[in-house]
């Protein structure tokens, strides 16, 4: 008994990293209402800037990690300004085209950079850190802190995008891209401050992820699809949705792999083709 | 006294398509024009032209003596003018609430704010927590109407606002006009309904095929005057 519910804390706090992923896509596909193909690679490609900036330039993770968030903020914005805004203007198939481009070369030129060997970042104590709750469970500080950042991070944007008169703004140039022109919105500025956004999110992403487990990089499509599942589980605009949608498809993994281990991947797939079929609109749309 | 809005040999243009040519309309504080004429007329396009939406202009605009023909949209409603757009172009999937905002933060500082709007629409009070794509056409126009009172405009404009609706809702709405009107606010009206609209109107301008087919004071002139300039015979 205590065995599983070991188990299911361990894969609770999995699920915190799985919101993560999905946030920026949460973001961008529940709000702005545009697919980024590109978001796994995007978040692996933060991962080998956090490698360079611990290894190659020897700066402790935590202080790679706070550089990694003005950096994700600055390429999200610059990629909606130098790229998305192009595509935007012409349709929205266009956008998802673009996307898609951007993974290959983000894959190919992180291939060519680093090689295709798996990596990790090395963190210190904090890895094998714990915390002993009762009995024989402890669990990990480093994935404590992961769910932590998930939940600081599901409130914040809920608190910006629903509860800001930007958040407003945002989600109503989504919403109807036309009548914001019509109302004077300034739809291209709000566009990049909401991929800024994404930026951050997928920094963090690939900043923890770097830190917990390894990534090579192929790893993106494998994230793009964890995200998506978790994006679609919790329905269209909801963030704290988006963790329990983490939580999810962390447990089935979890129960999966007790099962065998060959089954771990497949059973949050599983897991998740069941739901969407139960509830297509998702657990907790908002709109 | 200087007039609130001025258009001087204004041109529209689509591409190669010219849409209006060389009109000259001018509103004063506080009036109501009506802008009337068959589809396709350059209705529209004017007011389109004036809220900066259109893809070329040549001409002038002028808003409180100022030269706003190279503005942008934004800081044409940023300076007071306002656009209920034909068919509302609401934000189906932000609150009634949050769409009435939305004219706030885009608009200028002022009197206005969501008290005075739910003072003139009530039932938006009650729905204002609802989704705008789950109200009634008309409730929509409410909204739409609401949206751009919110950005306390010196000057509104109202696109077909009575289009799709039923005569009791088309009713209700104008009889919120005059409340507007009374704030010290100035419109140009462009609306199917002639009749009703020249009633409210200070004078009229009617189009033809892009062009001013006839102005003036809706008094002046008479309904065969009107109906041979609104159909070009």
């Amino acid at each position: 008994m205590t065995g599983l519910l070991d188990q299911i804390i361990q894969a609770s706090l999995l699920g915190g990293l799985y919101a993560i992923f999905a946030l920026g896509l949460a973001i961008s596909v529940g709000v702005l209402k545009f697919i980024n193909v590109a978001h796994g690679d995007l978040i692996v490609a933060m991962s080998f800037l956090m490698l360079t900036l611990t290894e190659s330039l020897g700066l402790p993770a935590p202080i790679a990690f706070a550089l990694l968030i003005p950096i994700g903020a600055g390429m999200g914005w610059l990629l909606q300004y130098g790229l998305f805004q192009r595509a935007a203007s012409q349709n929205e198939l266009q956008i998802i085209l673009i996307t898609f481009g951007l993974s290959v070369i983000l894959q190919n030129g992180l291939l060519g950079i680093y090689g295709a060997d798996t990596r990790k970042v090395t963190a210190g104590g904090i890895e094998l850190a714990s915390l002993h709750l009762f009995g024989n469970i402890n669990i990990g500080v480093l994935p404590l802190i992961i769910f932590a950042t998930a939940c600081v991070l599901i409130a914040g944007l809920e608190q910006l995008l629903y509860r800001t008169g930007l958040g407003v703004k945002i989600r109503a140039i989504a919403d109807a891209p036309e009548a914001a022109r019509l109302v004077g919105l300034k739809v291209a500025g709000l566009m990049a401050i909401a991929m800024a956004l994404v930026g951050i999110t997928e920094a963090v992403s690939g900043g923890l992820m770097s830190i917990w487990t390894n990534f090579d990089p192929s790893s993106g499509s494998s994230r793009l699809l964890i995200a998506f599942e978790v994006v679609v589980l919790a329905g269209l605009g909801s963030f704290w949705g988006v963790l329990v949608g983490g939580i999810i498809i962390a447990l089935a993994q979890t129960f999966g792999g007790m099962v065998d281990s060959a089954y771990q991947v497949l059973a949050g797939h599983i897991v998740f083709l069941i739901l969407f079929l139960a509830r297509p609109q998702g657990l907790f749309p908002k709109t | 006294m200087s007039a609130l809005l001025e258009l001087r040999d204004l041109n529209v243009f689509y591409g190669a398509f010219h849409s209006v040519h060389g009109i000259n309309i001018t509103c004063q504080e506080g009036e109501i024009v009506s802008l009337i004429g068959a589809n396709g007329a350059g209705k529209s396009s004017t007011l389109r032209a004036i809220i900066g939406q259109v893809p070329r202009i040549t001409g002038e605009m002028r808003f409180d003596g100022e030269d706003m023909s190279k503005c942008s949209t934004p800081d044409r409603i940023a300076s007071g003018i306002a656009l209920v757009p034909e068919g509302r172009r609401l934000f189906p999937n932000l609150t009634v609430e949050e769409n009435l905002m939305i004219g706030a933060y885009t608009g200028r500082p002022g009197p206005i704010g969501l008290k005075d709007v739910y003072a003139i629409f009530p039932v938006l009070l009650e729905r204002r927590k609802q989704f705008a794509r789950q109200l009634s056409g008309g409730q929509q126009q409410m909204v739409a109407i609401g949206r751009a009172l919110m950005m306390n405009p010196r000057l509104v404009l109202f696109d077909e606002i009575s289009l799709g609706l039923s005569p009791k809702i088309i009713g209700d709405i104008y009889e919120v006009l005059p409340r507007i009107r009374d704030r010290g606010l100035s419109m140009i009206l462009v609306e199917q309904d002639i009749s009703r609209s020249l009633a409210m109107a200070d004078h009229f301008v009617c189009m033809l095929e892009g062009r001013i087919s006839l102005a003036g004071r809706p008094a002046d002139v008479t309904r065969a005057q009107i109906a041979a300039s609104y159909f070009g015979d």
